[in-house]
């Protein structure tokens, strides 16, 4: 499973991702770079889903690249982390304007339908439904049935406190069960003249940190405990990327569903690039068709 | 003939001209002049008030001079109701600037934005233009000490000295003719106060008649817009020898 880990060097920060595309057990590519190079001196590794991971680093990347155009200037690494943080904090909250509309609606027939089978054996079928959604289902109906009894008071006795409660009770379940966030987690590093190399922690729930070595995914047990025992301020490049292969070492051995491949990526003052591969599969060559 | 574009902001004159915009610019022409210089270690405003009851009650120490944001500060000339939406528009972008990224916006980015607003007034559907010229005074960390100036078409400039309002075109020219590199901004001060001095209307420069504001930084490193009070303003003006002593005593 994923593994993306990094940290601060003299100069430099590195960061370090697997680079393996999965779905449920299946492993479909294991050349994926999950590091990219978001502008000259930035670079953002990301984990999450991967649909959400494509579309966000580069919604991220154009808005930097925008940015450099409009004014002139590059964004700071800071600035950027920040403004990253920002777009998962709108994204967090955000619910479509039209999703209030659908989901009186959806909630009816939600609770209809568990009205209809509610003697329907359920239990027999539990592994192929999400848990997720049997719990969203769940607060679907518990509030469909608070609403239609607010309704149902309200319209009795013309109650205005029972409508009121009704959209009080119908506004947070919905930002709750219609917001949509990205789900991604990301490490930030950069080189800014003033400042020098940084790296920063950003998760999807919209928690940014400026840290000296930050990991995400299952990798990050292994990663962040050799980081701790390992890392040291000041760091050479080449110590740098030997506790790197260290951290890989340890997730290969230690970790039962261990990816097969990593990148490794710099960032200093002459700019984000490629540093090395770790790979222990090839990609089998594709037969030209 | 060209009376039938006038009324509009939106329509091109035959001759390709804009009236309204160009009638704002002339409106800026009669109000208070102010005056901007750059030194090497800070930018200087100064600015004339045009009224001076006694009677007159205002609330703030300063009517042309509004700091946006920590870094930078503007110089009005013209319309001030008008001026007072831009100044709004203007903190507000700043501090939308300062939540998205965390960081204090560039001088530049702050001047643009503001210009976008009034230049969107100039071709948007029977509005008027706004009638003010601003003199911005600020730091960043790119490009250091800037100052800007602004007209009602939606126009920016970097300068390293401007005068905006009455008299502007003479004040400018004496600006041309004196200013040097590398001014410290005790010596930009002396040269706002001279230049202000010989293009105002009035005969006496006093410090009721005057507004002096600096953007510089402080020996910790943080930028500092600071008011110069009426008491050293009239210190400053015997010490440059604008006025006379007697006149102040009297």
């Amino acid at each position: 499973m994923e593994c993306v880990f990094g940290f601060v060097g003299n100069g430099f920060a590195v960061v370090a991702a697997d680079t393996s595309a999965v779905h449920s057990i299946l492993v479909h590519k294991s050349n994926e770079d999950k590091i990219m190079v978001l502008d000259s001196h930035k670079l953002i590794a990301a984990s999450g889903e991967s649909g959400d991971r494509v579309q966000f680093t580069e919604y991220i990347q154009k808005n930097v690249a925008l940015y450099q155009f409009r004014n002139g200037i590059p964004l700071t690494t800071a600035a950027a982390a920040n403004f990253t943080r920002g777009e998962l904090a709108t994204a967090l909250r955000k619910v479509h304007p039209l999703a209030i509309l659908v989901a009186p609606s959806l909630r009816f027939c939600v609770w209809f339908v568990g009205l209809l089978v509610s003697g329907f054996p359920f239990h027999m079928f539990l592994n192929e439904i999400p848990v997720k959604f049997l719990f969203k289902s769940l607060l679907i109906f518990v509030a469909a049935m608070l609403d239609a009894q607010c309704t149902y008071w309200s319209l009795r006795f013309l109650d205005l406190a029972n409508l009121v409660l009704k959209f009080l009770i119908r506004l947070p379940m919905h930002i709750f069960l219609l917001a949509n966030p990205y789900f991604v987690n990301i490490l930030l590093a950069g080189y800014d003249k003033e400042t020098g190399p940084s790296l920063y922690y950003i998760d999807y729930i919209a928690t940014l940190h400026k840290v000296d070595k930050g990991a995400f995914g299952y990798g990050s047990y292994f990663s962040l405990s050799m980081m701790d025992r390992h890392y040291h301020s000041g760091m050479t490049v080449e110590e740098a990327i030997d506790l790197v292969d260290k951290c890989i070492m340890e997730i290969r051995s230690r970790l039962v569903v261990a990816p097969p491949n990593f990148v490794i990526k710099i960032v200093d003052k002459d700019g984000a690039r490629e540093y090395a591969w770790r790979e222990s599969v090839k990609d089998a060559a594709v037969a030209s068709a | 003939m060209s009376r039938r574009y006038d009324s509009r902001t939106t329509i091109f004159s035959p001759e390709g001209r804009l009236y309204q915009v160009e009638y704002a610019m002339e409106a800026i022409g009669n109000a208070g002049s102010a005056i901007g210089i750059l030194s090497k270690d800070g930018v200087v405003l100064v600015g004339e008030k045009k009224v001076t009851s006694k009677l007159l009650q205002t609330s703030t120490s300063t009517e042309k001079m509004y700091k946006i944001d920590d870094h930078v500060a503007c110089a009005v000339a013209g319309i001030m109701s008008d001026a007072n939406i831009l100044i709004n528009t203007a903190r507000v972008q700043a501090q939308r600037y300062t939540y998205a990224y965390q960081e204090p916006m560039p001088v530049e980015q702050l001047v643009q934005s503001l210009c976008d607003t009034k230049q969107g007034y100039t071709q948007f559907g029977g509005l008027r233009p706004f009638g003010v010229s601003f003199l911005f005074a600020g730091w960043d960390k790119n490009y250091g000490f800037q100052l800007y100036m602004s007209d009602p078409s939606g126009n920016y400039s970097g300068w390293k000295a401007a005068a905006i309002g009455a008299n502007n075109q003479a004040a400018q020219s004496m600006l041309k003719q004196d200013y040097k590199d590398d001014i410290t901004r005790e010596e930009a001060v002396q040269l706002a106060l001279k230049v202000l001095s010989k293009t105002m209307d009035s005969t006496s420069l006093t410090s009721e008649k005057l507004e002096l504001a600096e953007v510089f930084l402080t020996p910790s490193g943080n930028v500092k817009y600071q008011v110069c009070s009426p008491d050293s303003l009239s210190k400053l003006l015997v010490k440059f020898g604008v006025t006379q002593p007697a006149t102040e005593a009297s």
